[in-house]
């Protein structure tokens, strides 16, 4: 069977090539590894801080839409795809169903993710997040990763798109006019 | 997927789906089942439907029987695949006769003509010298199609073809026979790829012909819509992201001494978020 020849995405974010799956030194790194050089240091900035907001406990925060956002993408390649579903709108959750009912658990992975940045327009909110994530391939079989380390990515493998529904909450949306 | 070997009469066939809009849904048990084919969207008479169990091969392929039901002389045939269990290996057809008027409102009679041997008017064109009463001369026409369907359900690419094919009593030869192969792709994507074509032949000295209409289409930006749509859920749910997305529909249809038709397939698909499709 023909699988046409590879192709590189065009995004400012890289697509790494399928050999360096475990080479974490071309992963991005976490920048709380840098707070903690920083600590050492006795320096502790609040660009740190934030950017460390990826630690937080998500489940305990339920307003955040960059923080959903990241439970949500951690959910799903980690195979807890019911408890994804419950962060997209109710309306859009047969859209999930369809496309999650497809994820190959063993050869998805999500890792390193953060918010990279947040943007609202009216009652939506688009995430851009950052971190790893890798997807199947079936010749030869295995994973395809890429990462993003540019908080203004438009690379839409790394943007959630979120709603804000009538008590404030926040829900992962595939299409608009979800509430 | 399975990919099928060419033949008169004896194809493999594959998973590929003959679906027209809405979707295909596939059950718990594995059954995809295709809701609206080109033989389902018509009122059909004498219509049955037709169960084939194959066997799965050391490279995982599902080598189907094709269905070859008869028809009545002189009469027009629609035959569509229904459902497919990759699985069980096993396959379900709908096939059944439509009149002139519903035929050529299929819109499958214009396009790259394959044709072979010189029209029968009586006297067998393949075995010169045989001279046959025109009263046993028989005219029958078959149609198929095949398509490739996303989630959301909207037919991406199909191939639909129509042979006509002569039957003449009492020798039983083939002879006289045209096809029209009709390809289609979704417009509001990209592509890149090539005009359908037919090739038709005759087999087993003259009892049946086949028809191999292919259509090949490569698709430049079917992953780029559903990563935008999608984002990471693409991700997660595409396979082979990054690499050119192909279709390629490869359809067989036959008509044989009896009379009675064939189908059978050997599409495939690869590539970026190929996988979702049916």
């Amino acid at each position: 069977m023909d699988r046409g020849r590879q192709r590189r995405h065009d995004y400012e974010s890289t697509v790494e090539p399928k050999s360096s799956n475990s080479d974490k030194r071309t992963v991005n790194f976490c920048a709380c590894r840098r707070a903690s050089l920083l600590v050492l240091g006795l320096v502790m900035s609040a660009v740190v801080l934030a950017s460390c907001a990826n630690q937080v406990d998500t489940s305990k925060v339920t307003k955040s839409p960059g923080l959903i956002a990241v439970s949500y993408v951690r959910d799903i390649f980690s195979g807890h795809v019911t408890q994804a579903e419950e962060l997209v709108a109710p309306s859009q959750r047969k859209i999930f169903r369809e496309f999650a009912s497809q994820i190959k658990p063993g050869l998805v992975s999500a890792t390193h993710v953060g918010v990279g940045s947040v943007r609202i327009v009216n009652k939506t909110a688009f995430v851009i997040l950052t971190g790893r994530l890798c997807s199947g391939t079936t010749n030869p079989p295995g994973s395809h990763c890429m990462s993003n380390s540019n908080r203004r990515s438009n690379n839409p493998a790394f943007e959630v798109k979120l709603a804000r529904s009538s008590n404030g909450t926040y829900f992962v949306i595939y299409q608009p006019e979800s509430f | 997927m399975s990919v099928g070997t060419a033949g008169a009469f004896g194809h493999s066939s594959s998973a590929a789906s003959t679906t027209t809009q809405p979707a295909s849904t596939t059950s718990a048990n594995g059954w995809t089942n295709y809701n609206d084919t080109l033989a389902s969207l018509q009122a059909l008479t004498d219509s049955q439907a037709i169960k084939s169990s194959g066997t799965i091969d050391s490279s995982g392929n599902c080598n189907l029987s094709n269905p070859e039901p008869p028809i009545p002389n002189g009469t027009i045939a629609i035959i569509s695949e229904t459902a497919y269990n990759p699985a069980l290996c096993q396959a379900t057809y709908l096939q059944g006769l439509i009149t002139p008027t519903a035929a050529s409102s299929l819109g499958i009679t214009s396009g790259p003509q394959g044709n072979v041997g010189a029209p029968a008017t009586g006297t067998n064109a393949l075995t010169p010298g045989i001279v046959v009463s025109p009263l046993n001369e028989y005219n029958s026409q078959v149609f198929s199609k095949a398509d490739y369907v996303d989630p959301p359900g909207i037919t991406i690419t199909s191939l639909a073809e129509n042979l006509s094919f002569n039957y003449i009593e009492p020798s039983g030869v083939i002879g006289g026979n045209s096809a029209y192969p009709v390809g289609y792709h979704w417009y509001w994507d990209i592509w890149g790829g090539a005009a359908a074509t037919s090739n038709i032949s005759i087999h087993d000295s003259g009892l049946d012909v086949v028809a191999n209409g292919y259509y090949q289409q490569t698709n430049v930006d079917f992953q780029m819509i559903l990563l935008g749509l999608l984002g990471p859920l693409a991700v997660a749910s595409c396979t082979d992201l990054g690499q050119t997305t192909v279709f390629t529909h490869d359809l067989f249809i036959g008509g044989a001494a009896g009379p009675k038709i064939a189908y059978s397939n050997a599409d495939s698909k690869s590539g970026g978020c190929a996988n979702l499709t049916h």
